[in-house]
């Protein structure tokens, strides 16, 4: 139990620099078993929508998780919202939300109100607020009927729509998502990237759907750990599209 | 998720969690030395009227004790042979009422408010600096995880007499299900430190 | 399994606690063998517990499952739950899970530069047999108000069931550890 207090102090409260790039990262390395997987990136990104493409095991997954503290760099710098990525990885899940491909692997509450309430008592809430509030969330979605529902009972795209709503409940400023698409099919694909698009948060994507890409302000293409295209969505993607059939 | 809970709306319902527990203990301090079968008879009447006031079901919940018919039938026998069977009968009823006593409270309370009444009665360790929090943050988790494992055990079940798999054999069935459930786990961490893991941000 | 976090370790054990309940509630997962009587998978899931998590985090999560059994969900092999099962006959058997688990892993452990089919055969059979008859029977002689021989008699019928168990657990944990090593997290 020596571990709460130690997660207390680390945890002490930190605001984001005012005007800081969400995203700041200078010749980051990251190694695993002895091999290289992110090799030197550097990058700033403060666009609004940053979509982020290449091949299986390029290591978008691996950079994704950089950015709230699930894996730390072996050397370099990473600031996200001014903050130092490396000192403080326990706090950037108040900045960054993460939306995993697999909901059956975020959903972590029986009910759906449970799950949405979480979210609010990690943030310092009381229990009986965290729910007042929530079910206010659902009620402005037309969803209060999910109120009591088991979560298991929800259908896939229904259960990835909870998922998003319980990290957007939380306020963070960017929004990550890897993946989170492969489970849904096409409607529900172009009604959830809808709903992406009316929320403020800026928004970092990593997709191989390059259509759902089309008008972000940015793509950065990975290749073998570091950056082989950055640019607009048409010059990247098509650029990429090129790759893809011929080869480099 | 399944429960023994039976909502309705009774005196019993009403009682606090926390109230029903502290009385169930209490109650079964002060049964546990009597040993004479009028006072035990009598008091599992009283109990049987407890359940007669729950409603129209209430006496039907009372078969929670029937499953166990062959451990009494046993206990019975045993005392007989030690010729003592007022004994035997003495423990039958004893154990028929505490069961009875203890289902009570588990059909009247909901499992929430249970656990909150729990995390309560757990109020002194807050004041050396620990939190309750991993505790219930637990139960959840592994109440929200068993109908996923349970469809993990399925899932292979079927793979496994798609591709002809002996059914003499299917104890194997339980190795994807171990590495599945860490691998889970795995996700489900990340999934928690993700949203502010354990101890949350403030 | 490297980089241990506080929330993986409550994952692992809240992730095991529900998998000795799923194999509680599948029917089909019982073995129907020795002289009629059902052996569910439920205490292969105590024993398993304890070889693949280790002492502490198996006992952890067996002492979540009854936690959760007690708040009133049936998940104990034949759909029972409730604080109710407490007062019944086995009642000894249920105290003994989480000391059975945490004697598998501990075991385990010890033996940790031994092959693994024979270190898991040897601590499942302490874990799951001796430890957790002797808890077994102090509960039913208790809970009988019978002897403790006559209590151990009625242990003759299980015996059978339980040494395939043990024979199982081994073989299931070789099974793990030549497919996913790391998984057994008792010999990390
Ligand atoms: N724990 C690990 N141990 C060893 N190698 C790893 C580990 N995690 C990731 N890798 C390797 O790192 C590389 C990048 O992985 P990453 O998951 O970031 O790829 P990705 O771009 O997300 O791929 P995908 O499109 O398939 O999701 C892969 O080659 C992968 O095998
Ligand atoms: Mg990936």
């Amino acid at each position: 139990m020596r571990w709460f207090r130690q997660e207390k102090s680390r945890r002490s409260a930190l605001s984001a620099v005012s005007g800081a790039p969400a995203i700041d990262m200078r010749n980051v390395v990251y190694k695993r078993a002895g091999k290289v997987i992110l090799d030197g990136l550097s990058l700033q990104l403060d666009e609004r929508r940053v979509g982020i493409i290449g091949d299986n095991g390029s290591g978008k997954s691996t950079f994704a998780r950089l950015l709230n503290g699930l894996l730390s760099p072996d050397s370099g710098t990473l600031k996200v919202f001014g903050i130092d990525a490396t000192q403080h990885t326990a706090s950037l899940p108040q900045f960054v939300g993460f939306l995993f491909q697999n909901p059956d692997h975020q959903i972590l509450f029986p009910t759906v109100l449970e799950e949405l309430a979480f979210g609010l008592t990690q943030l310092g809430l009381k229990q009986g607020d965290a729910e007042r509030l929530a079910r206010e969330y659902l009620r402005a979605q037309c969803r209060i009927e999910w109120a009591d529902r088991p979560s298991q009972s929800l259908s896939e795209g229904e259960k990835q729509r909870l998922c998003l709503w319980s990290v957007l409940l939380m306020k963070p400023r960017l929004l990550v998502l890897d993946e989170s698409f492969a489970s849904l099919d096409l409607r529900s694909r172009y009604d959830f990237m809808a709903e992406l698009n009316r929320q403020q948060q800026q928004l970092l994507m990593i997709t191989h759907e390059l259509d759902l890409l089309e008008n972000f302000e940015r793509i950065v293409w990975l290749h073998k750990g570091s950056v082989k295209a950055d640019g607009d969505a048409k010059t990247v993607i098509s650029a990429y599209k090129q790759y893809a059939r011929n080869g480099l | 998720m399944i429960s023994l809970y039976r909502p309705a709306s009774s005196w019993l319902h009403n009682h606090r969690a926390g109230h029903k527990l502290l009385a169930l203990c209490f109650v079964s301090i002060f049964i546990f030395p009597l040993t004479s079968l009028a006072l035990l008879l009598s008091l599992l009447m009283l109990c049987a009227s407890m359940y007669l006031s729950l409603g129209k079901d209430g006496l039907a919940e009372m078969r929670v004790v029937v499953p166990l018919w062959p451990w009494f039938l046993m206990m019975l026998a045993f005392h007989w042979y030690s010729g003592e069977p007022v004994a035997g009968l003495v423990a039958v009823v004893k154990m028929v009422l505490m069961i009875l006593l203890a289902n009570l409270l588990t059909l009247s309370t909901r499992q929430s408010d249970l656990l909150s009444a729990l995390q309560q009665g757990l109020t002194p360790i807050t004041w050396l600096g620990f939190s309750t929090r991993p505790l219930a943050l637990s139960v959840s988790l592994m109440i929200r995880y068993i109908p996923v494992l349970v469809l993990l055990l399925g899932q292979h079940r079927q793979a496994w007499r798609a591709r002809g798999g002996a059914e003499r054999r299917k104890w194997l069935l339980v190795v994807p299900a171990l590495i599945g459930a860490l691998r889970l786990a795995d996700h489900v961490g990340e999934s928690l430190t993700a949203r502010g893991g354990v101890s949350g941000f403030r | 399994m490297s980089n241990p976090s506080t929330e993986r370790t409550i994952a692992q054990i809240a992730l095991y606690a529900a998998l000795i309940a799923a194999l509680g509630l599948l029917p089909k997962f019982a073995i129907p063998i020795a002289g009629g009587i059902p052996i569910t998978a439920q205490s292969l899931g105590v024993m398993l517990a304890g070889v693949m998590l280790g002492p502490v985090r198996g006992a952890i999560a067996l002492l979540l499952f009854l936690l959760v059994v007690a708040l009133g969900l049936p998940l104990l092999a034949g759909g029972r739950g409730g604080i109710g099962v407490f007062m019944g006959p086995s009642v000894g058997f249920l105290v003994g899970f989480p000391f059975a688990a945490f004697t598998c892993g501990l075991i385990m452990k010890l033996l940790k530069n031994s092959p693994v089919l024979p270190a898991a055969w040897f601590s499942a059979a302490v874990g799951g047999i001796a430890i957790l008859y002797v808890f077994g029977i102090a509960g039913m002689a208790w809970k009988m108000d019978t002897t403790v021989m006559q209590a151990a008699s009625v242990m003759v019928v299980f015996l059978p069931g339980d040494m395939l168990k043990v024979l199982l657990a081994g073989l299931i944990a070789q099974t793990v550890w030549r497919g996913m090593p790391q998984a057994l997290i008792s010999r990390a």
